[in-house]
């Protein structure tokens, strides 16, 4: 069995956060201990990703204000740049989202459901969710094959690197979500997450 | 009728929201034409979200975040205090009127009544105010956050619907004042009545010297965001980057309170936010386009049209369609979705696109401390251990005021446009 610490070298912050410190699941059912720990895993590897892409981010943002205003080299490239930074990071962080339970539904209805059907209920929700990330994955494939026959508006690129965000993202999620219902079975909502809403 | 099913079917089966739309405009495709429009949704969901201004709200979150992290509440709560600490209720005050600087850094409501839900209600409590009314005071004011700007909201709104940011941030500081003042008010009427402390002294006016020459730096904020932005001298996106400049300054050399270890933790957190977002936008727009294609937007105009001409008429219906939806769902997910819908209606009855966009940023700000799901009632719940019920039932008078405030500002559009028109963003 997993032990949940937060000392543990693998589990710190991010599982503290679904609250699963305070509440480790009631069975030590099999499968358990692999989600949990390679959904952390992948999404500790995802947010260094995300950490690295908002850093390029602002500091493409600061170079297309400071040419704008003081050295007047009138570059055309760090304004799609930012917008393609900011989609492959909006889109990656979907599946922190998802690690994390960051995406949160409406729960005054199903939280009322006596608990075996509230689990039944969140691991549909769960299975609807995976199968339409594999479907965008699946859609996005094409997508992105096409793009690398368009131009992009930078470095004579083509688009191809910034149209895989969609399948690479849609992936990315649907691992995480398979791990993240294996991790919780519909139990997320019985342990609250100790932290306030994103939004 | 089948996507309105699977829509209503999965939010109440608890689904987050983002995915619920997403969900529903694959069935909506599939709806259309079978597996012939399936390939369509990467195209509009990277389409939906190619768009620069949409770059100004990590922007301002991350600001937001830095400030919130390098210890700026304490500093703009302690000048609130000194400027109106001396009356009856002058915590009440504080904090109504700390939330009207806050606003300028962070435009976000949740994180506005956490802030203020760890560090004022505490002292409030401490002082002799009651948790549930001290609750209150703080979620009425956390929706001053997103109604100043800067305001994620009015971020989007502009973005998707053509609309000048910098119009809709123009258009939010009057009602956020007009909210901050009836909200006193109603602290004041009430006073009495909850047996609310009085300081037993004011504040010197060296003591508010002190707290003002103290917050300066962070007040600067809101100056360079508004100044830059409806100065017409920086895009709100540039405004934003800048912004983030000036955190970092204020708390890595000013303050000196930055840790830049927990930088890295911003950053992955601003991601997350905007992640939980985006993924709203994302799908919205495959929703959208069955939106379009079944031409529900022109439907729901007809529709409403036919019930009354009358444009208040019309206002009220769309403010109370708002307040109603908002009760049950997010409100990025809302103004996402109803925007487009509810354009073409405010459009026939000539609405000003600004006018339009800030009465449903405000109705929609409004609603998210609002009883079943406002999730400003929530954080507060939650980092104050007060019930959602106890806080609604003393939010109540502020609800009300609010609304009126709404309302105000809906029916009055020479007032709402005063400073849109004053900076040449409506005519």
């Amino acid at each position: 069995m997993l032990r949940l610490n937060p000392n543990d070298s693998f589990l710190s912050e991010p599982i503290t956060e679904n609250g699963l410190t305070d509440a480790p699941p009631e069975k030590d059912y099999p499968g358990w201990e692999f989600a949990a720990l390679w959904s952390d895993r992948i999404n500790r590897a995802v947010e260094l990703i995300l950490a690295i892409l908002m850093a390029l981010l602002v500091l493409d943002v600061w170079l297309g204000v400071i040419d704008r205003y003081y050295f007047r080299w009138q570059l055309d490239w760090p304004e799609a740049f930012a917008r393609y930074l900011m989609i492959w990071a909006a889109l990656l962080a979907i599946s922190a989202g998802i690690a994390r339970r960051d995406h949160i539904g409406l729960m005054s209805f199903v939280g009322r459901l006596p608990i075996g059907i509230r689990r039944g209920l969140l691991i549909f929700a769960d299975l609807v969710t995976l199968v339409l990330f594999i479907y965008l994955f699946v859609t996005g494939i094409p997508f992105a094959a096409g793009g690398f026959g368009r131009e992009a508006m930078i470095f004579g690129a083509s688009m191809g690197p910034f149209f895989t965000a969609i399948p690479a993202a849609a992936f990315l999620a649907s691992v995480q979500m398979f791990l993240t219902l294996l991790r919780d079975l519909g139990s997320h909502v019985d342990r609250p997450k100790r932290e306030e809403s994103l939004t | 009728m089948i996507v309105a099913v699977v829509f209503v079917g999965l939010i109440l089966i608890g689904m987050p929201i983002g995915f619920v739309i997403g969900a529903a405009g694959v069935v909506g495709l599939i709806s259309l034409g079978g597996t012939s429009f399936l390939a369509i949704s990467p195209s509009r969901i990277f389409a939906g979200l190619d768009l620069f201004p949409f770059l100004a709200m990590p922007f301002f979150i991350l600001a937001g975040e830095i400030m919130n992290a390098v210890g700026i509440t304490q500093r703009l709560v302690a000048f609130a205090q000194a400027l109106v600490g001396r009356f009856r209720g002058g915590l009440a005050h504080s904090n109504m009127l700390a939330s009207v600087f806050f606003a300028g850094l962070t435009g976000s409501a949740t994180a506005d009544a956490a802030a203020f839900g760890r560090t004022l209600v505490p002292a409030m409590v401490k002082a002799g105010y009651r948790r549930d009314y001290a609750c209150a005071v703080t979620a009425a004011g956390s929706i001053i956050g997103p109604t100043i700007p800067p305001s994620g909201l009015m971020v989007i709104y502009g973005s998707l619907m053509g609309v000048s940011i910098a119009g809709l941030f123009a258009a939010g500081i009057l009602p956020g004042l007009a909210i901050a003042v009836v909200c006193m008010g109603i602290i004041v009427i009430g006073g009495k009545r909850e047996n609310l402390p009085v300081a037993e002294r004011g504040a010197t006016f060296a003591e508010i010297w002190a707290t003002f020459k103290h917050s300066l730096t962070a007040l600067f904020m809101p100056i360079i965001i508004l100044g830059g932005i409806l100065g017409g001298i920086v895009t709100p996106t540039e405004a934003a980057s800048i912004a983030v400049a000036y955190a970092l300054f204020l708390g890595g050399v000013i303050y000196r309170t930055l840790v830049w270890r927990d930088l890295y933790q911003m950053l992955i957190r601003t991601a997350r936010i905007t992640g939980v977002i985006f993924v709203i936008i994302a799908f919205a727009n495959i929703l959208g386009f069955w939106l379009t294609f079944e031409r529900i937007p022109q439907a729901v105009a007809q529709a409403v049209l036919t019930l009354s001409e009358n444009p208040y008429v019309i206002i009220a219906i769309i403010v109370a369609l708002l307040l109603v939806v908002g009760m049950i769902m997010d409100i990025t997910a809302i103004l996402i979705l109803l925007a487009p819908v509810l354009t073409p209606l405010t459009a026939s009855i000539g609405l000003e696109p600004i006018h339009a966009g800030i009465i449903f940023v405000l109705a929609l700000n409004i609603s998210l401390m609002t009883p079943p799901v406002g999730a400003c009632l929530f954080v507060l719940s939650s980092v104050t251990g007060e019930t959602v019920e106890r806080i609604s039932i003393k939010l109540f008078p502020f609800l009300l005021a609010q609304i009126a405030v709404l309302f105000a500002f809906a029916f009055m559009e020479d007032v709402a446009l005063a400073l849109p028109r004053a900076f040449g963003f409506a005519n």
